[in-house]
Formats: C-alpha cells, structure tokens, sequence
C-alpha cells in the first residue's frame, strides 16, 4: 500500500491549497472549505478573530489526521486552519482527503471536521459591525460540549 | 512543587491573566488544582462543567496528577473549524 500523506497547519495567512496532482490510486479526492458567515446570532460581523492553543492544536490536528488516515484508508489528509481575524466570506479551515473510493473520501471529511470541532483548541471571537468583539460563548451555552478525553474511535 | 498555568478564550479574560506560576503540594490533581484557581478567581466556578485541561498538548482528566514543572493549560470548551 502506497504511503499516505499527512500534512497539517495553522496559520495566520489566507488558506489556499495546491493544485490536484495526478494520482492513480486514489478515485477520490474531497476538500471542505469552512467560511465565516456573516450573521453570528442574527447580527451582523465583520469577522472573526480565531484564538488558538498553537502548539497544541496542530499536535491534535495531526493526531486526527493519523486516525483518519487508519480509520478510512485514505491515501491523503492535509487540514490548514487559518487564525487571527479572518474576514466574513473567507474561508478559517479546509480539509483535503483523497482516498481510492468516494464514501470513503466523504466520510473521512465530515469525521475530521466533527472530531475537529470537539477536540482541537481553537476559539472564536466574532467581530461585530459596531467594533464589539463577542468574549464567545457563554458557559451556559457550552456546558453540553463533549468531552475531548473521551474516545475517538 | 511549581506547575506553570495558561488560560485561554474567556477564562484568560475571567483570570485576569494569561499564565502563573503556582507551587503546589507533591501529587496534586487537576481537580485540586482548579479548586486552588476558584479560590482565586471565583467566577471561574461557573465554568466547572465544561472546563477542559491539558498537560502540555495533551488533554487530561481530573484525577490527573501534576508532575513537576507541567505546563497546564485551563481551557474553555473548544469552538474551531
């Protein structure tokens, strides 16, 4: 089996990703764009400013990258996370899966995306019009959050 | 013994502080480390429920006992993508 390739980053830059390469052992190829809306709770933002945990996130970027990897059988992950104020309509995430079959290809990219959001630290602080910027969530409102030590499998 | 401490999203707002550096008995857990934080800082005791905690880049639960030297990171529920 071919080895797969596992490439993950945060970054403060615009996301982009790099042009499809031939690759005959995979049928499959999918990549997800996260983009920031711009009504968060019905009012109007500019953006978003993403905090993160760096060193940490990209270590449970990885390791979600790598479960996928044995878990779908896919031939490549690359997971760019952008941080800093990320304008309305452009885009904070983008995860790239290829695999040698689609369901796979499909799958693969809802679990990171859903894992990701669970286990990896990063947090959102919209940009309202009026220059407010939301502290996030309340704790009220994230009390039903799961628990990120709990099993990936 | 000393662990460092990092806050992050609104607890580093409710802490008043990005990091500390606290001295701690011998085989503190994590549970009895944030019950030192509530003390200081009682608003973050509305947050108990969701509170998530790392050693270095990985989570660990409540019962997890702090090592000399731990980089702790006390965070809120996470919200990327």
């Amino acid at each position: 089996m071919a080895i797969s390739v596992c490439e993950v980053s945060i970054t403060q830059s615009p996301l982009d990703l790099p042009a499809r390469e031939n690759d005959s052992a995979s049928g499959a190829l999918v990549d997800f764009w996260g983009i920031v809306r711009a009504l968060e709770d019905g009012r109007e933002i500019t953006g978003i400013e993403y905090e993160a945990h760096g060193s940490m996130a990209e270590h449970q970027m990885r390791g979600l990258a790598e479960i996928a990897i044995g878990k779908f059988g896919l031939t490549k992950v690359v997971i760019r996370h952008r941080i800093g104020f990320v304008p309305a309509a452009e885009a904070s995430i983008v995860v790239r899966v290829a695999s040698a079959r689609r369901s796979a290809a499909f799958s693969a990219n809802q679990w990171i995306m859903d894992e990701l959001k669970r286990t990896v630290p990063i947090w959102k602080h919209p940009v309202f019009q009026d220059g407010d910027i939301s502290g996030g969530t309340s704790a009220e409102k994230l009390q039903g959050s799961l628990d990120p030590s709990s099993s990936r499998a | 013994m000393n662990v460092h401490v990092q806050f992050f999203s609104r607890l580093q707002d409710l802490a008043g502080v990005s990091e500390m550096e606290l001295k701690v008995p011998e085989a503190t857990k994590v549970a009895e480390l944030l019950e030192i934080l509530y003390s200081r800082t009682p608003a973050l005791r509305d947050w108990d429920k969701s509170i998530l905690v790392a050693s270095g880049v990985e989570f660990v639960g409540r019962d997890y006992i702090l090592q000399r030297e731990d980089q702790i990171s006390i965070m809120p529920p996470v919200q990327g993508g």
